[in-house]
């Protein structure tokens, strides 16, 4: 039940994808990201949907897995069909007594979902495809520069690996607690809000405190191993680029250019 | 009258590289009245195994009936065969949440649907059992207690429910050698005032050796030994090696008499069973 969340969970592999430099696939996924929002026509959808359904394909992560991390936002999606479907103005192609619907909303609609739907597969790929620990790595290593202007790389990269790395932990913490008191004939599933809400109380409460008591047992942990932040710490593993980040890095590129292309085309005509 | 697994399979995150395979092929019975221990090596499939007989889990392959009812078919008989399986998990201090002791303990009970009368009455009797004065604890916070009152205090919530089929996952682990005592002392002693059937999760043999009257060994997600501890201990001790689990010291140090031609008997499992068949020994040879 509870462990079978998958957003944010490593699925580990060997593929191209899974080998690139951290760094790059951060970098990457957010220009692909951003690029999105460059693309306004179909052609321009088809290329990014071609470029993602590549990308998913040269992963090896199964397509289900894929699908499974829409499902936390599915919500959100459909709430934004139907606001685009409803609202936007032009020529009326169904209407149903103040409803109507547009070809432009129909249009609005596709396009929008489309968006959020790259979105959230192309982040899940990266947490699919890479370690947390790889992942923070990143991230510190980004964010390093910016270590002049007051941004505390090492501490947030160490937050991050910390909260990741407990995110299983409390999920398997939850399962147990909530085994036991399901043991004891707590019922989570039923009644109205009120009584769900209340419900959740003997679940809340020992996790908070067991949470509160692992916190409390890893900083003494770290201090006994003498941690005292980033300052002047070696890494074993240093990242390194290779080729395949400069194919990576180029591919991304292409892509970009091609939207922007795309887009002006769009504008000029 | 008992609770039955007929050939149980159970896969985690089946279909993913983490897929796992926790139980295989496992079929077993425990009547009613038994004192059940179940041993083996971390991820052998122990705790997989109890959280099948209360239904928490579900098989992904086989059947599990708790006096004839099957947990995975949904309705009124399966509900209440799983009311009758009390299951008390590792560490269950960690499930503490409420104010006092009192209201702890009173969970289980109340979620029964018990009046506030017969709620009193039970946890006046486990806490009873759990040797902690009802009086002195009740009003307490169960937060405020030492580790092994803490856990004493949530065996008690699971007695509570008075089932008649008693599930305990480790219930010693992490306590010091007295609490441990008092803890299987205090299991051993329900056992034999109410007839309760135990099955009891540990992977120290000496206190399983000492307390059950079956032991099952759990190797690699099947049951690999199942018979008296004696048996067990006596002709299973390669397959006892292989499960990672160590025989206990009493019938390892007898074996060794026995191997230097000394004709002790050996199905003693306590020390003083086996300092008197010693003695015996010693006496036949001296006599002859």
């Amino acid at each position: 039940m509870l462990t079978d969340i998958t957003l944010g969970q490593y699925f580990p592999g060997h593929s191209f994808i899974h080998r690139l430099d951290p760094r790059t696939k951060l970098v990457c996924t957010l220009i692909f990201i951003t690029s999105i929002f460059l693309a306004e026509t179909y052609t321009a959808y088809g290329v990014l949907t071609a470029f993602a359904a590549a990308t998913v394909a040269l992963s090896g992560i199964p397509l289900r897995m894929i699908i499974k991390s829409l499902r936390p936002l599915w919500l959100i999606i459909v709430l934004t069909v139907l606001i685009h479907l409803a609202t936007t103005p032009g020529t009326v192609i169904y209407s149903l007594g103040p409803l109507t619907i547009t070809q432009e909303g129909a249009k609005q609609a596709l396009l929008m979902s489309a968006r959020l739907v790259f979105l959230i597969v192309m982040s899940s790929l990266l947490t699919f495809t890479t370690s947390p620990i790889a992942l923070t790595d990143g991230i510190e290593r980004l964010l390093n520069p910016f270590r002049r202007f007051g941004i505390p790389a090492h501490e947030l990269a160490m937050m991050m690996t910390i909260a990741l790395r407990f995110i299983p932990t409390l999920l398997e913490e939850t399962d147990r607690i909530m085994k036991a008191q399901m043991a004891r004939g707590a019922d989570f599933a039923q009644g109205n809000l009120i009584k769900r809400a209340k419900s959740m109380v003997p679940l809340l409460v020992p996790l908070f405190i067991s949470a509160f008591r692992r916190a409390d047992d890893l900083a003494v942990a770290m201090e006994a191993r003498c941690y005292r932040g980033g300052e002047n710490r070696t890494r074993m593993k240093e990242l390194r680029l290779t080729l395949q980040d400069g194919l990576a890095f180029t591919a991304i590129l292409v892509l970009t250019v091609l939207l922007g292309v795309l887009r002006w085309n769009a504008t000029l005509s | 009258m008992s609770i039955i697994l007929e050939a149980v399979s159970h896969i985690y995150m089946a279909g993913t590289p983490y897929e796992r395979t926790a139980l295989n092929n496992v079929s077993l019975a425990v009547e009613r009245g038994e004192f059940v221990g179940i041993i083996g090596h971390t991820g052998s499939g122990k705790s997989t195994l109890v959280q099948h007989m209360n239904g928490l889990i579900k098989p992904t392959r086989g059947r599990v009936l708790v006096d004839g009812a099957d947990l995975a078919v949904k309705g009124q008989a399966a509900r209440l065969a799983r009311r009758k399986v009390g299951m008390v998990f590792q560490y269950p201090e960690h499930q503490l949440f409420e104010e006092t002791v009192f209201e702890d303990v009173a969970f289980g009970p109340r979620n029964l649907g018990l009046g506030p009368e017969e709620v009193e009455k039970r946890v006046q009797q486990s806490l009873k059992i759990v040797g902690l004065d009802y009086d002195d604890y009740a009003g307490r916070s169960p937060f405020r207690l030492s580790g092994g009152q803490m856990r004493r205090v949530a065996i008690a919530g699971v007695l509570a429910l008075e089932p008649e089929y008693l599930i305990l996952d480790e219930p010693s682990a992490g306590l010091d050698p007295r609490g441990r005592d008092e803890i299987f002392g205090q299991i051993a002693r329900l056992h034999r005032e109410t007839g309760v059937t135990v099955i009891l999760i540990s992977h120290n043999m000496e206190e399983v050796a000492r307390l059950v009257r079956r032991v099952i060994v759990m190797h690699r997600a099947e049951v690999s030994l199942d018979g008296t501890p004696q048996e067990v201990f006596r002709q299973g001790a390669e397959k006892l090696n292989q499960a990672g689990v160590e025989v206990p010291n009493v019938t390892a140090l007898l074996a060794r008499l026995q191997a230097q031609g000394l004709a002790v008997d050996d199905t003693a499992v306590t020390a003083e069973e086996a300092s008197r068949a010693i003695l015996e020994a010693l006496r036949r040879r001296g006599a002859c």
